[in-house]
């Protein structure tokens, strides 16, 4: 099980890289990466757990989050930006720097929550809330709306990672609708990026606020 | 006390037979990826071969600090390669292993005292660019110190020592459990400082002698003939036993022929990687060094968080 | 002759020397350093004999009323420190008798040198709270007058200034420390004093420990409270200042270790650790603060910040070794806390006194003006150079050894951290329902003190580095590449006498250095006298021969990995090793230069084939730009404008507030004082 929480700890290292990333297709690739080390996680967890249904998420995670996904952001990428550079709210130091700390304070304050969680993945615990909050640090950190979605989605790793930590593995159902889930929030966000280039003439979230009444 | 001395005296020369053969690894490599012919492996040695036959120029203007600092980073370096057990030897010859002094922080100070006396002489010619060798390797230097102690106190928690021996037999003893997710943000975090601390891209540029963008070369400007034969020679055994010391906290190697041929083929896939670093990546600029020894810093301080809540 | 005798005759010749200077001949000078160097010696022979047979002696000197009977005692700990102070103060003396001549008022320093040396004993010596505070006020009075020895200048007065107002803050927090305990406890003895700060409640304790920490840390230049440090020490004379900077904040961390170790026998972990993030702070603010600074002497004075941070980091890690229960660990950093302070001692002396060498040549300070002085001063370079090595922890030189144990006990302490209570951290320190601040008080402080502790010891690297790239560039600005300045160019040795005070603090640097576990030795017997004698009895610190220094790992560290060697380091035999390997290199170099058939070709420094002009060089401001900017966010919080410069600002409009009060009318201030009275029969009764 060491192995599990070496992988998530990858994991959270490429989202703090994305915390300071300041290039769209650069988040692009670093979420496929973060999919493909949860991928690995599920087959790390099917094979020592012994879980067999497990097998069939490490393949729809692949399928979906290392396949699928990335291919529907470039391809949105290549219609809706010019530019690759970003200018994310915060320098990307200082987004790194409160990147770790907020991590630090994680692993701090990660003794006082009680999580059902088996003592063996006992380490995942503070990498999956530290990579949950990156996410939101992320979607806070970047105007961008594709960086919005990559935020979301990287919450929705870490969350997967908790599930999967603490479950060995949600029935398979669960996981299908999850999956689903996310699937149906890439493709409105998707739509909604195309949809904002369109009436906007950029992907800038900061212009939703020329919706105002 | 004898056999330490002997296993010692057999480490400082096989570092000092080993470590231009790596140079000149990493260096054909390079050449390969780039698509050009590029000189021998063996050419380090020729170098030093030709380098001591030569005739010595030296500056007017400098003092004896100039002349004996080349002793002295030859010398604080094979001293360093006689402290730091090798795997190599521990792995080939068993009686030898554990024979070390291996002090490892001893070895970090060391490494500086051979630095102290060269920045010492970047600065004695009164050259703009041996000043300016000398202001800018103290800078990385020193950026890389805090990091470089925390990542390596992290790894030798378990084994409650600094005695590089003793995390030897640690390693051993743990097997591949040894790879914990705290260990591996140290490996990663020792990854950067390896590159840093051997004037390598994309911190300094080991092949170039134009004067804006060198470190080290800028410091050893006015150097030639045998002295600078010895200062080449040392710093390709820094190299050596830096990749060393990363092998050695990184990997469990066991005793035998086997584990000997183990190390060699994974010192030369480190070779591999540093040649693969510096084609693809451009030396960044010399103010955003702290940024890569930051980033350094953080991953040990992370190393420790994983560590903390294990 | 008698410790008592010895130490007395010390104090003898102390004031006979001050007497001296009262005949008004230049001969006085001589004569005066003469005697110091006499009380020198007589004092260092008495704190030896202490040292060496481990008997205390306390002498009664008379009784006053209300604090009981006033008591000189020379334990364990006074005699380390006495050591200290006589040891630095013969070559002190021997360079001051050929030095001081060349000096503003040179007969008012003279006399005022001795008499600091009686009151600097006096505060080590006093066992009592009121004669500690008379030799306290007295030692920061005589040294303000040493400081004011130029006062015609206009910096040396404002100086003097701001040394005065600190070191009287400081006073009054000390006052009010003891004070307040001979009050609890009836009489000012030092042992009364103890059970007294026993017997208080944590609360009352705390802030009475905090008290003690920021009058005792102002003295011994801690930031931010450092401030007066870097203005006062440089402008006294070359070998005032290596007095000042070399023992007068000794006589600070004497007493902090008293109260800290001897008096208080458990501290809540904060406190330990807040030492410990004072004692950091101060290591990295005074190494930057040194790094860039261009006077030779003002950089000199910040790295005496930097060290007693390096110091007060050993204290903390001792404090918190003491807290988490390891007894080993604390003997072994307060070992290292006591052994850096010696060697502190002896290498910015001889720092300073080489600096007032290159003054006195050169009459330069600025080192962007010097330089190429090893040409013609080969002997003060050759002191500077040791120093500059200490200093930076090289190893084979005293610093090193020092700055080793530092580092190993404070790995020590975060390797036991971590390692004990497994589980602790996730399992142990959960309270139910607790929020996330809950969590925080209920952490495991251990645990937390052991995370500290390594990073810590990362930026006690830092430090050390930082030390390496400062005295680098004011080594090689100094003495090395061509003279920059007219003055650097004329520059001529110093007389022999002033060489041989330097030879002699250099020989004790490099002895130091080659027998570190002669040192250590001398600080066991102070160990006891603040720890109890069962504290250093497991004698952590192992001699096996010539200056093997062998620590073994305490037995109770929880070791994973089965290995117990603990940390070696046989400094003596990797001398020897250098030595050996460094003779074969030379021998293989010069057999190179033989076979090549060719001598050395001496030629101009390269320079893209114009001639080399000394302002093309790289100078201290130049060489220390790169980590200037990359470590910029220490220096962009300017200690005096965001701290003091506000609370100063605030006091003067407070007075302004206050002046109506002063009318200048009689009436006015007898009804004053009729109102006090009046006051004072109601509420003080």
């Amino acid at each position: 099980m060491q192995l599990v929480e070496i992988v998530g700890t990858v994991l959270l290292l490429a989202a703090i890289w994305l915390v300071g990333n300041r290039r769209l297709d650069r988040a692009v690739v670093n979420l496929t990466i973060q999919a493909l080390l949860l991928t690995l996680v599920a087959l790390i967890t099917a094979v020592v757990a012994g879980v067999h249904h497990m097998y069939g998420v490490a393949l729809l995670l692949f399928l979906i989050k290392v396949v699928a996904m990335p291919m529907a952001f470039f391809w949105a990428l290549r219609r809706s930006e010019r530019v690759l550079e970003m200018q994310p709210v915060l320098s990307p130091v200082v987004a790194t720097v409160g990147a770790v700390a907020l991590v630090v304070m994680v692993y701090f304050a990660v003794g006082s929550i009680r999580l059902p969680v088996p003592a063996v993945m006992s380490g995942l615990l503070p990498v999956s809330l530290s990579v949950i909050l990156l996410g939101i640090l992320t979607m806070i950190t970047h105007r961008k709306a594709l960086l919005q979605v990559v935020g979301l989605m990287t919450m929705e790793n870490g969350l997967f990672m908790l599930a999967m930590a603490s479950t060995f593995g949600m029935p398979f159902i669960v996981e299908l609708g999850i999956f689903f889930d996310v699937l149906v929030s890439a493709v409105i966000m998707g739509g909604l990026t195309h949809q904002m280039k369109v009436v906007f003439a950029s992907t800038d979230t900061d212009r939703l606020n020329q919706l105002r009444g | 006390m004898t056999m330490e001395l002997w296993t010692g005296a057999l480490q400082a020369v096989l570092a000092l037979v080993a470590a231009p053969l790596l140079q000149g690894w990493i260096k054909w490599l390079k050449a390969q990826m780039q698509g050009r012919h590029g000189p021998s492996i063996w050419q380090p040695y020729r170098d030093l071969f030709k380098y001591s036959r030569k005739g010595e120029v030296i500056s007017g203007h400098t003092s004896w600090i100039f002349r004996a600092a080349p002793v002295g980073l030859l010398t604080t370096t094979v001293v360093a390669a006689m402290l730091l057990p090798s795997p190599l030897v521990a792995a080939a010859l068993p009686a030898m292993s554990g024979a070390a002094i291996g002090e490892l922080l001893l070895f970090v100070y060391l490494l500086a005292m051979g630095r102290f006396c060269l920045a010492l002489a970047g600065l004695d010619a009164g050259s703009s660019f041996g000043g300016m060798g000398s202001s800018r390797e103290m800078y990385v230097a020193a950026l890389a110190e805090p990091a470089l102690i925390l990542a390596a106190l992290v790894l030798m928690i378990d084994a409650g020592t600094t005695n590089l021996t003793a995390i030897g037999e640690t390693v051993r003893q743990a097997g591949w459990d040894w790879w914990s997710a705290s260990h591996l943000l140290a490996f990663l975090a020792l990854a950067v400082l390896v590159v840093a601390e051997t004037g390598r891209v994309p911190v300094d540029n080991p092949d170039t002698h134009l004067e804006l963008t060198m470190i080290h070369e800028g410091m050893i400007l006015e150097y030639s003939g045998p002295s600078l034969a010895l200062i080449q020679l040392a710093v390709w055994m820094k190299q050596w036993l830096l990749l060393n010391v990363w092998l050695q906290v990184m990997v469990p190697f066991g005793q035998g022929w086997m584990f000997a041929g183990l190390f060699c083929l994974l010192l030369a896939l480190v070779g591999v990687g540093l040649a693969l670093v510096e084609s693809f990546f451009a030396k960044v600029r010399i103010f955003r060094v702290p940024r890569m020894m930051g980033a350094s810093l953080m991953l040990g301080v992370l190393a420790l968080l994983a560590r903390f809540v294990q | 002759m008698s410790s008592q005798t010895l130490m007395m005759t010390a104090f003898f010749l102390f004031l006979l020397g001050s007497l001296s200077t009262l005949t008004r001949r230049m001969m006085a000078i001589r004569l005066g350093h003469a005697l110091l160097m006499m009380a020198g010696l007589s004092g260092f022979v008495a704190a030896l004999l202490v040292l060496w047979s481990g008997t205390a002696w306390s002498l009664d000197l008379w009784s006053m009323a209300p604090f009981g009977m006033i008591t000189l005692r020379m334990d364990g700990l006074a005699a380390f420190f006495i050591l200290l102070f006589h040891g630095v103060a013969m070559p002190v003396a021997l360079f001051g008798s050929s030095f001081a001549a060349g000096e503003a008022k040179p007969l008012w320093q003279t006399a005022l040198l001795n008499l600091f040396f009686v009151a600097i004993d006096l505060v080590v010596l006093a066992d009592q709270a009121i004669l500690f505070l008379l030799a306290w006020e007295s030692m920061s009075l005589v040294s303000t007058g040493l400081v004011l020895s130029r006062h015609e200048e206009s910096p040396v007065r404002h100086a003097g200034f701001v040394y005065l107002a600190m070191t009287h803050l400081a006073g009054g927090f000390v006052v009010l420390f003891l004070l307040y305990l001979t009050v609890q406890a009836g009489d000012g003895h030092f042992a009364s004093l103890a059970e007294a700060l026993q017997g208080q409640v944590p609360e009352v304790q705390l802030l009475l420990l905090l008290a003690a920490l920021l009058g005792l840390g102002t003295k011994a230049g801690l930031v931010p409270v450092h401030i007066w440090l870097p203005r006062a020490h440089p402008v006294a004379s070359a070998h005032v200042s290596a007095v000042m900077s070399g023992l007068m904040v000794k006589a600070a961390l004497y007493m902090l270790i008293r109260v800290f170790f001897g008096w208080a026998e458990a501290l809540p972990m904060a406190l330990a650790l807040l030492v410990l993030g004072v004692g950091t702070l101060s290591a990295l603010a005074g190494v930057y603060y040194a790094l860039v600074e261009k006077d030779l002497k003002r950089m000199l004075a910040f790295s005496t910040v930097e060290n007693v941070g390096i110091i007060v980091m050993a204290l903390g890690a001792a404090l918190v070794a003491r807290e988490a229960g390891l007894a080993e660990v604390t003997s072994l950093a307060l070992s290292a806390a006591l052994f850096h302070g010696l060697n502190h001692g002896l290498f910015k002396s001889l720092l300073f006194l080489s600096s007032g060498a290159v003054y006195r040549a050169s009459h330069e300070k600025n080192m962007d003006h010097l330089g190429g002085l090893i040409r013609q001063m080969p002997a003060t370079a050759a002191a500077f150079f040791i120093g500059s090595l200490a200093v930076a922890g090289i190893p084979l030189v005293n610093g090193f050894a020092s700055e080793w144990l530092t580092l190993q006990s404070l790995f020590y302490v975060g390797a036991f951290g971590l390692n004990a209570d497994m589980g602790m951290a996730i399992g142990g320190s959960v309270n139910s329902g607790a929020t996330m601040l809950g969590g925080l008080s209920s952490l495991n402080w251990t645990l937390v003190g052991g995370v500290l502790a390594l990073l810590a010891a990362a930026l006690l690297g830092l430090v050390g580095a930082l030390a390496a790239a400062c005295f680098v560039k004011a080594f090689g600005t100094v003495f090395l590449a061509l003279p920059r300045s007219q003055g650097a160019r004329e520059a001529r040795e110093v007389p022999a006498v002033m060489r041989a005070a330097m030879a002699l603090l250099a020989g004790a640097c490099v002895f130091f250095g080659l027998l570190p576990s002669a040192g250590l030795r001398l600080t066991l017997p102070a160990l006891e006298a603040v720890l109890g004698p069962t504290a250093s009895s497991p004698l952590v610190l192992m001699d096996q021969g010539l200056g093997l220094i062998f620590w073994s790992a305490p037995g109770n560290l929880p070791i994973s990995g089965g290995a117990s060697a603990g940390s070696q380091l046989m400094i003596y035999a990797v001398a020897g090793l250098l030595m050996v390997v460094a003779l074969l290199v030379a021998a293989v170099l010069t057999l190179l230069r033989k076979r090549s058939g060719r001598a050395p070709v001496v030629a101009e420094t390269w320079n893209c084939g114009l001639p080399l002009e000394p302002t093309m060089e790289y100078n201290a401001t130049s060489f220390a730009t790169p980590l200037r900017l990359a470590l910029g966010f220490v220096g962009r919080f300017a200690v005096e404008r965001d701290l003091y410069r506000p609370f100063a600002d605030g006091l003067l409009r407070l007075a302004q507030r206050m002046r109506p009060l002063q009318g200048g009318n009689v009436h006015i201030y007898l009804s004053y004082i009729f109102a006090t009275l009046l006051l004072l029969l109601l509420f003080g009764r």
